[in-house]
C-alpha cells in the first residue's frame, strides 16, 4: 500500500516539473535554435500591433471586482462542502439531501440578496 | 535520517511555506505580497499531502491558493498606491518584536522537541474524503447549517461593508 | 448509524425560531420596497425572540434533565438555558432601542441590521448550549462576525469604519489563537467534544504531555478573552464600541460579553477543572491542575483587567469610551468567580450577567435618547438631564449606582456575592484589589451623575422619549432595583434551575 502511495505520488512529482521545464525549456533551450532572429523595432515594442501602454499597471481597479472575488469565495466554500456530499452521498440516508437543500437555499437566498443589491449587474 | 522521497518533499514544501510568509511580511509592494502568501499556500497544501489529508490539500489550493489569493489580488488592485509603500519603522518597534518572537518561537522549539512522540502511525482511512462526508452529514449537521448561516452572513457583510455607496 | 430523521429535532425549538425569523426577515427584506419602513422587522424579531424566550423556560423545567443531540454537538442543560436567557432577554431589548435609533441616513441598510442581530443572537446561543469545540466555534464565528459587519454599519462615519476594522483584525488573530489552543488539546485527545476530551485529558496530562495540556489552555484562555474583553486583550473595546452604533454597543457589551463567558466557563469547568494532576501525599488531597496552575493566572488576568478598566476610565470625556473601560472593569470583576472557584461560582456568574444585563442595557437606552437629542457623544451631554427629565436622571442613577455597586440595586448583591467567594477561597489580595478598583470606578460613575443633577443644560426643554424605551428602562430600572431589595427570588431562580453536574453529564438522547 505505501509502496504504491508514494509511487503515485512520484509520478505526479515528475509530472509537475515536466510541465515547469518544457515551457521553459521550448523557450530559452530549444526556441533560440529554432526561430528566425531578426528584431525591428516594431517587434520589440510591448504590442506589435496596438497602443503602446502608457502610465503605470498598478491603476485602481472597480471596487465590484473585490466584490465578484467575495462572492466567488463564498460559492468556493459550498463547493468544498458539496464534494464530500456527493463521494458519501451512497453511505448516507435520505436525510443528507434535506441537509444540503437546506444549505444550499441558504446559499441561494445570499444569492439573491446580491442580486438584489445590483452586485451582479455592471451598471 | 534517511534521506527518503518524503523527507525531500517535506523539506521543500517546508521551505515554500516558511518562505511564503517572510516574503510576505518583507517585500513592500502589495501584489508581491499576495504572491508570496500564495506560495506559502501551496506549501502548506503540499505538506497536508505528506500527511495523507488529500481532501484537506484540495480544500487548501481551492480556496486559500486560488479564491483567498484571488479576493486579495482584487482588494489590492481596489485601493490607490502609486508607489510602494515604504512605512517608517520606529527602530524600538522592531527589536521588541524580534525579541518577542524568538521567545515564543524558542518557547514552542522547546516544547516540541522535549516531548517524545509515539512512533507508530495511526489506522488511516484510504478513502478520506469519504469518511470526512460520513462525519460532516452525520454527526455534524448542525455544525454544517450553522455554516450555512454563517456563509451567508458572510456574504451580506461583505456586500454591506464592500459596496461604494450611491451608486444606485 | 443513526436515523437522523428521527432524532428529537424539537430540542432545537429555542434556535430554529430564531433562524426561521432571520430568514424569513432575509427574504422579506428582498422583496420589500427599497423605501418601506423596516422597523416593522424589529418586532416581528422581538415577537421571535419572547417565542424562543417561551421554548427555553420550558426547557429548563425540563424533567429529563439533560438531552443531547448528535453526540453532543448540541446538547440542552440548565447552564445553557440560563445563558440563552440572558441573551434572549438581552438582545430583545437591544432590538426595542434598535428600532428607535436607527436612522435611514444613517444606517442605509437597516433591514441587514435586524437579521445580523438575529444571527449574532444565534451564534451566542450556540456557544451556550454545546459540548463539542466544533459547534462552540461556529457559533462564536457567527457571532463575531455578525458583530463586525455591525459595527460598521454606519459607513459613512469614519469611527464606525475604524471600529469594524479593529474589531476583525483583533477578531481574527484572537480566533486564530483559540484555534491554534484547541488543536493541541484535540491532538491529545483525538476528539472536539469536551466531555470525551475531559476523560481523556488526564493520560495526556500524566503521560508526558503536560506541555501541550499548558500551551493549550493558555492559548484558549488568551484567544476567548477577546470576546469578554479583559487584559491581554482589551484594547479593540473603547474604539469599537465608540465607533459602533450605540444599540449594537449595547450588544456587545452584554450579550456578545455573556456569550463568552458562556464559552469559557463551559470549557473550563468541563475540561479542566477536574482534571487531577497529583495527589498530595501529606494531606491526601488531590490536587487539581485549575485550582493549582490556571486559578492564579486567571486571578492574575482579573485584577489588571479591573486595575486597568477602571483607571484609564478615568480620563474618558466620550460617554461611550467611558462605559466601554467600564464593561472591561466589569468583566474583571465577572472573571473573579471563574479565578476562586467553588459551588457557587457560576450560580455567582450567572446572577451578575443578569444584574450587568439589566444595569448596562439601561444605561445604554439612557445614553441613546441623549446622544441623539444632544448630538454628541461627550459626558457634557447629561449637563442638566435631571432637569428635563426627572425620571430618566432618577433611571440613570440607579443604573450608574448598580453598575458602582451601591447598595439598593442588583449590581450591589452581584458584587457582593463574588466578594465573599473571593474572601472564602482566601483570595484575599484578589478581594482588596476588587474593593479598591470599585472605589475608583465612583468618581467616572458619578462624574455622570453630576453632569446629570449639578450642571447646567444647554437647553432645558423637557425631553422626548418613545413609549417603547420608556418601557425599556422601566423594566430595566424595575429589574435592577427589585433585585437590588429582594435578591433571593433571583439567586433561587438560578439556585433552583442550575445543576452543575449537567456540565460533565453526558446526558440522554432519543
Amino acid at each position: 500500500m505505501d509502496q504504491i502511495y508514494n509511487n503515485s505520488y512520484l509520478f505526479m512529482a515528475i509530472f509537475l516539473l515536466l510541465g515547469i521545464f518544457l515551457p521553459f525549456a521550448t523557450i530559452w533551450v530549444i526556441g533560440p535554435f529554432l526561430r528566425p532572429h531578426n528584431p525591428t523595432k516594431e517587434k520589440i515594442s510591448t504590442y506589435e500591433s496596438g497602443v503602446e501602454p502608457t502610465g503605470d499597471a498598478m491603476v485602481q481597479f472597480n471596487v465590484r471586482y473585490y466584490l465578484f472575488a467575495l462572492l466567488f469565495v463564498i460559492f468556493d466554500v459550498e463547493t468544498v462542502f458539496l464534494y464530500p456530499w456527493a463521494v458519501a452521498y451512497d453511505n448516507l440516508s435520505s436525510f443528507a439531501l434535506i441537509e444540503m437543500v437546506i444549505f444550499v437555499f441558504m446559499l441561494a437566498v445570499g444569492l439573491a440578496y446580491a442580486w438584489k443589491k445590483k452586485v451582479l449587474t455592471w451598471d | 535520517m534517511t534521506l527518503t522521497g518524503q523527507y525531500v518533499a517535506f523539506f521543500l514544501f517546508a521551505l515554500m511555506a516558511i518562505t511564503g510568509g517572510v516574503f510576505m511580511i518583507n517585500l513592500n509592494k502589495v501584489i508581491h505580497m499576495v504572491l508570496s502568501i500564495g506560495l506559502s499556500f501551496f506549501g502548506v497544501a503540499g505538506l497536508f499531502v505528506i500527511l495523507h489529508a488529500e481532501y484537506l490539500a484540495f480544500v487548501q489550493v481551492l480556496i486559500y491558493a486560488g479564491a483567498i489569493t484571488i479576493m486579495m489580488a482584487m482588494g489590492t488592485m481596489m485601493t490607490h498606491h502609486a508607489t510602494a509603500e515604504v512605512l517608517p519603522r520606529r527602530k524600538w518597534h522592531t527589536f521588541l518584536a524580534i525579541i518577542s518572537a524568538i521567545t515564543i518561537g524558542g518557547f514552542f522549539l522547546y516544547g516540541i522537541y522535549k516531548i517524545t512522540w509515539p512512533s507508530e502511525m495511526a489506522e488511516l482511512n484510504d478513502n478520506n474524503v469519504m469518511a470526512i462526508g460520513e462525519k460532516i452529514f452525520t454527526n455534524y449537521v448542525i455544525p454544517f447549517e450553522l455554516a450555512s448561516i454563517l456563509l451567508l452572513v458572510a456574504l451580506v457583510g461583505a456586500i454591506v461593508l464592500a459596496k461604494k455607496e450611491g451608486d444606485e | 448509524m443513526t436515523d437522523l430523521l428521527h432524532l428529537n429535532w424539537g430540542l432545537l425549538a429555542p434556535e430554529l425560531t430564531i433562524v426561521i425569523i432571520a430568514t424569513v426577515i432575509t427574504v422579506a427584506d428582498l422583496v420589500m420596497n427599497d423605501k418601506g419602513d423596516r422597523r416593522v422587522f424589529g418586532w416581528i424579531s422581538v415577537i421571535g425572540i419572547i417565542i424562543a424566550i417561551y421554548f427555553t423556560v420550558n426547557q429548563l423545567n425540563n424533567p429529563n434533565g439533560v438531552e443531547y443531540l448528535l453526540n453532543n454537538t448540541y446538547r440542552v442543560d440548565s447552564f445553557g438555558s440560563l445563558f440563552k436567557l440572558i441573551f434572549l432577554v438581552g438582545t430583545g431589548l437591544v432590538f426595542i432601542m434598535a428600532i428607535n435609533y436607527i436612522d435611514k441616513k444613517e444606517i442605509k441598510y437597516d433591514g441587514e441590521m435586524y437579521y445580523l442581530l438575529l444571527t449574532a443572537l444565534l451564534g451566542a446561543m450556540m456557544m451556550a448550549s454545546s459540548a463539542d469545540l466544533i459547534t462552540l466555534y461556529i457559533g462564536l464565528e457567527l457571532l463575531s462576525i455578525s458583530s463586525y459587519i455591525m459595527a460598521g454599519m454606519k459607513k459613512n462615519n469614519l469611527k464606525s469604519n475604524e471600529a469594524a476594522y479593529k474589531y476583525v483584525i483583533i477578531g481574527g488573530v484572537s480566533s486564530a489563537i483559540f484555534l491554534y489552543g484547541a488543536s493541541y488539546i484535540y491532538g491529545l485527545t483525538g476528539t472536539s467534544n469536551i466531555i470525551e476530551m475531559a476523560s481523556r485529558l488526564p493520560n495526556a496530562y500524566h503521560g508526558d504531555y503536560k506541555f501541550y495540556v499548558y500551551l493549550g489552555s493558555f492559548m484558549m484562555l488568551v484567544g476567548l478573552a477577546y470576546k469578554i474583553s479583559v487584559v491581554p486583550n482589551y484594547m479593540w473595546a473603547p474604539d469599537v464600541y465608540e465607533g459602533a452604533p450605540t444599540p449594537i454597543t449595547a450588544f456587545l457589551s452584554v450579550i456578545s460579553k455573556a456569550a463568552g463567558f458562556a464559552i469559557i466557563t463551559r470549557i473550563f469547568v468541563t475540561l479542566f477543572v477536574p482534571l487531577v494532576i497529583a495527589v498530595d501525599p501529606k494531606t491526601n488531597q488531590q490536587m487539581t491542575f485549575f485550582s493549582h496552575e490556571l486559578a492564579l493566572y486567571l486571578a492574575v488576568i482579573a485584577a489588571l483587567t479591573m486595575i486597568v478598566g477602571n483607571t484609564m476610565a478615568l480620563r474618558q470625556t466620550n460617554v461611550k469610551r467611558l462605559l466601554a473601560l467600564s464593561s472591561v472593569a466589569q468583566a474583571g470583576y465577572i472573571l473573579v468567580p471563574l479565578a476562586t472557584l467553588t459551588v457557587v461560582s457560576v450560580n455567582n456568574i450567572i446572577f451578575y450577567l443578569m444584574a450587568y444585563l439589566l444595569m448596562n442595557i439601561g444605561v445604554f437606552t439612557v445614553v441613546t435618547i441623549v446622544n441623539k437629542d444632544a448630538g454628541t457623544e461627550d459626558i457634557r451631554s447629561f449637563a442638566g438631564l435631571y432637569h428635563r427629565s426627572p425620571l430618566l436622571g432618577v433611571a440613570m442613577t440607579f443604573f450608574l449606582m448598580s453598575l458602582a455597586g451601591l447598595p439598593i440595586t442588583a449590581g450591589f448583591i452581584g458584587k457582593f456575592n463574588i466578594f465573599v467567594g473571593a474572601l472564602i477561597e482566601d483570595a484575599y489580595w484578589l478581594a482588596g484589589v476588587m474593593l479598591l478598583t470599585s472605589v475608583i470606578s465612583y468618581f467616572y460613575y458619578f462624574n455622570i451623575v453630576r453632569q446629570m443633577y449639578m450642571r447646567p443644560g444647554h437647553t432645558e426643554a423637557p425631553l422626548r422619549v418613545a413609549y417603547s424605551l420608556q418601557l425599556v428602562i422601566l423594566l430595566t430600572f424595575l429589574g435592577t432595583v427589585l433585585i437590588g431589595l429582594l435578591p433571593n427570588v433571583a439567586l433561587d431562580f438560578i439556585a433552583n434551575n442550575l445543576n452543575i453536574n449537567d456540565m460533565f453529564n453526558l446526558g440522554i438522547t432519543k
